[in-house]
């Protein structure tokens, strides 16, 4: 199917790249089917939605950055998505890169995105790890905020 | 809302599995101990708060983003990721 999107234009998706997230995102509840822009391995990916053709969340792979990325997700939030074998669990954290001070980006890593590969159904969790920040500096010792 | 008053040591059962304690008294702060199996996600409201502002904040911060300034960050990220390599 063809979508509109305000970063990427018109772009073509086929049915079976899209994610679908039962309760939306966490602020975006409205928004509940997206798909990925960029190729897997890029280091920024972007977390387009298709409800909305403005919003599209730039997005990382916690483990290609913090080999020891590990989240604690709820019993409950794993149901959500019918995620029973974490195998195929897909987790991406959501960035955010001010313009004026690029080296200044963050990553939510409080709250990733949690896509289940089989049934491509998602869920933005609030990770039971206490200590993981939603605001955590990518670049520290370069001058961040 | 259902209200009910409670004191130091007494507790609340939601269900059959949910036991919400008062621990301890002090000022204007209530110290609680929650005990939920695991299924049941449990958070301070401050921390969903947190993160909706910082979605909307993502969104509206991606969308002043362009190509150039993605590429740098992209840049610092291939080096962070060789350091830890």
């Amino acid at each position: 199917m063809k979508i509109n999107t305000l970063r990427f234009g018109e772009i073509e998706v086929s049915e079976d790249k899209i994610i679908y997230m039962p309760h939306g995102l966490i602020g975006f509840p409205e928004l509940k089917r997206f798909f990925i822009v960029g190729e897997e391995g890029q280091l920024i990916r972007w977390f387009q939605s298709i409800d909305e053709p403005q919003v599209a969340l730039p997005i990382i792979n916690p483990f290609e950055l913090f080999p020891n990325f590990s989240v604690d997700i709820s019993d409950s939030d794993l149901e959500d998505i019918e995620l029973r074998d974490p195998v195929d669990a897909v987790i991406f954290l959501v960035m955010v890169i001010p313009r004026t001070n690029p080296r200044g980006a963050t990553v939510n890593m409080k709250a990733p995105i949690v896509v289940n590969a089989k049934n491509r159904k998602a869920k933005q969790v609030i990770a039971l790890n206490e200590d993981y920040p939603v605001r955590y500096p990518l670049f520290p010792s370069e001058g961040g905020t | 809302m259902l209200v009910l008053s409670r004191k130091v040591n007494q507790s609340i059962m939601i269900g059959d599995d949910i036991e919400i304690k008062i621990l301890e008294i002090r000022g204007d702060q209530v110290r609680i101990g929650i005990e939920a199996p695991k299924k049941v996600p449990v958070h301070r409201k401050e921390v969903y708060e947190a993160i909706v502002r910082e979605n909307i904040l993502a969104a509206q911060m991606a969308a002043q983003v362009e190509e150039k300034i993605e590429e740098s960050v992209v840049k610092e990220l291939q080096r962070l990721k060789k350091k830890k390599d």
